[in-house]
């Protein structure tokens, strides 16, 4: 093992000290490592290859030309290999190792300690005292949102099992733009290769890992794509009238636009967009709110409320 | 694509040289602190790392190490001594961490800006992208009261409001930590109005402050958790919302009409949830609870009568 990463480490030092494209057989000769027959070589040099891109470090390749006979060169251009040249102030590298930090025991520890320790390579030193901290002190995001947020940065599509209403595992393949999080669950949404158009994906939802395409650009982000976060805001064009007791259903009082004393009760009014949500809600409360109007709904807690009583006979 | 992959031996040499030149003199043990690693494994790098260098590989061209003393340094490593790109996956995670560093902060603080600014720096120059939005039903200040009182061992009084009862109470509470459970924050705390260890929904707290007290001294003989309460349902529709209300696994082999064992802390809880699966879930056993679910249905259909 040591053997191949010295090869491998003395092949980066080499394509990142040359000021020009070396050939594969200028490569051959002088770094330490490629020995045997030439043919083994080109497959010791291709799988090195395969082996430092797939660390992320990119490999220029030139005279690819068919017209001319130049032989292949390669280089790693040290602004391709090295962290933002411009530097960052102690603070930013304070901040971003406390972001890492902000992993420790959670979903994304692994990568974070990768990144920690490339952060600290560069020299530096805040106080992080100086830096108030009152984020939560673990975060809960599922084991792929990091390969997520990949994804959108390299055009790769997403292949994954998706659980629907009756946890029906449905295969989906998907070209993720955006994510974002919503009172602790996380969400993606990119356009669905299938439905022919855009949807939104709730990470806990989908069933195992999901798999990422080996090509990447394959598509584009429309520039007018904005993120679509109306499941939370839609436009609340019903009206229903509900009897609350007095003293009790504190979540649903503080949907009222208006409260009348009706006795026992409170006779308040609610303004709501889709019925399921707002049945659930009657229905936690059970005895201490009654739906007046609409009948819809009236009918409706009525009909589960009756289910329940015949289910539970 | 960088994939997840395990630790890899390349991977750590490279960013030992930046690490190595930034923090000359360090000692082994902190260098397999913080590679994660044993001290063996570092030794075993740095012997490898020892043999690197420029073509040629005379020792001009090879990096200078010494490390004999239990205390590195470096030299002649000039071509690997800037830090590595971090891969779209490690970005990831910092921008993320940053985003929510940023949300518990106040928008006015010079922290705020600086942090922001750095986002869109970040994100400018690796493609990768910040959260379109990270909300939660928590603000800051909340978060901030609790984390200071935590810190400062001091008492806090809260207004809270249980959903399981449907009652709000004010309690006098000692916070101990913030955590997440089922997608949730809570406060765990020691409450004096149950004289026993608590969970608080951060997103239920109203009315927080601290108080003008001290830590009391919190009987902490007592038991952490509370017995479970053990039930099981029958779904006959709407297996994936039930499941996520339950908060109960389902095996993949499932199908409609199956028996599931769940589990709750309060019965209360489980007779509403119940309800509110508008029909898709029916408890099985135990009988008694059957019979208290049946009970509050027909008095809440007495309303409509």
């Amino acid at each position: 093992m040591s053997r191949k990463s010295e090869r491998l480490v003395n092949l980066v030092i080499a394509l990142l000290a040359t000021k020009r494209n070396v050939t594969k057989s200028e490569i051959f000769r002088t770094i330490e490592g490629y020995e045997g027959s030439n043919e083994s070589m080109e497959r010791m040099f291709e799988r090195d290859k395969d082996e430092l891109r797939s660390l992320g470090i990119e490999i220029e390749v030139t005279g690819l030309d068919p017209l001319f006979d130049d032989e292949v060169g390669y280089r790693i251009r040290p602004e391709n290999f090295s962290f933002d040249s411009d530097g960052f102030s102690p603070i930013q590298i304070a901040y971003m190792s406390l972001a890492a930090q902000l992993w420790k025991d959670a979903s994304l520890n692994e990568v974070s300690q990768k990144a920690l320790r490339k952060l600290a390579g560069f020299a530096s030193s805040v106080d992080m005292d100086d830096i108030p901290a009152a984020a939560p002190l673990v975060l809960s995001a599922p084991n792929f949102l990091n390969e997520i947020i990949g994804c959108i940065a390299e055009k790769r599509p997403i292949e994954f099992a998706y659980l629907d209403h009756e946890l029906n595992s449905n295969h989906r393949i998907v070209h993720a733009y955006s994510y974002f999080s919503l009172n602790g669950f996380w969400y993606f949404t990119g356009f669905d290769t299938q439905k022919m158009d855009i949807r939104t994906f709730r990470c806990d939802r989908i069933q195992g890992d999901i798999q990422v395409s080996r090509k990447s650009n394959s598509y584009q982000i429309p520039d007018d794509f904005k993120t679509d976060k109306s499941f939370k805001d839609l436009v609340q064009d019903k009206i229903a009238i509900l009897r609350i007791r007095k003293g009790r259903g504190a979540q649903i009082r503080m949907l009222a636009t208006s409260s009348i004393d009706d006795g026992d009760f409170d006779k308040i009014q609610i303004n709501y967009s889709s019925q399921l949500p707002l049945i659930e809600l009657i229905l936690w409360h059970l005895d201490d709110v009654e739906v007046v109007e609409p009948i819809v709904l009236r009918n409706e807690i009525v009909k589960s409320l009756e289910k329940l009583v015949d289910s539970h006979g | 694509m960088v994939r997840n992959v395990a630790d890899n031996q390349v991977e750590r040499l490279l960013d030992l040289v930046p690490y190595l030149v930034a923090n000359q003199g360090v000692s082994l043990e902190k260098v397999a602190k913080d590679f994660n690693s044993t001290k063996a494994t570092i030794l075993e790098d740095l012997n490898t790392l020892w043999m690197c260098g420029l073509p040629g590989y005379t020792p001009l061209e090879l990096i200078d190490l010494s490390f004999d003393t239990g205390y590195v340094s470096i030299r002649n490593a000039d071509i690997l001594s800037h830090p590595r790109k971090l891969s779209s996956y490690e970005m990831g995670a910092i921008v993320v961490g940053l985003s929510i560093l940023k949300l518990s902060l106040d928008e006015k603080s010079k922290h705020y800006q600086e942090i922001d600014e750095l986002i869109s720096r970040l994100c400018r120059t690796s493609r990768v992208i910040a959260p379109a939005t990270i909300e939660s039903a928590v603000t800051s200040s909340v978060r901030k009261t609790l984390g200071d009182a935590i810190n400062q061992r001091r008492l806090v009084s809260l207004s809270y409001h249980s959903f399981a009862k449907d009652t709000e109470d004010i309690r006098r509470v000692q916070p101990l930590a913030i955590k997440y459970i089922d997608n949730c924050e809570y406060l765990y705390a020691y409450c004096y109005l149950a004289n026993d260890f608590r969970n608080f929904r951060l997103d239920r707290i109203k009315d927080l402050s601290t108080l003008n007290v001290a830590e009391e001294a919190v009987n902490s003989s007592k038991p952490e958790l509370v017995d479970r309460y053990e039930f099981s349902v029958k779904v006959t529709s709407q297996l994936r919302k039930v499941m996520e209300v339950l908060q109960v696994q389902i095996p993949s082999n499932h199908s409609l009409g199956d028996e599931f064992f769940c589990s709750a802390f309060n019965i209360e809880w489980i007779i509403r949830s119940i309800s509110s699966l508008s029909g898709s879930a029916m408890v099985c056993q135990p009988n008694h609870l059957r019979n208290q679910i049946r009970g509050r249905a027909l008095k809440a259909l007495d309303l409509y009568k």
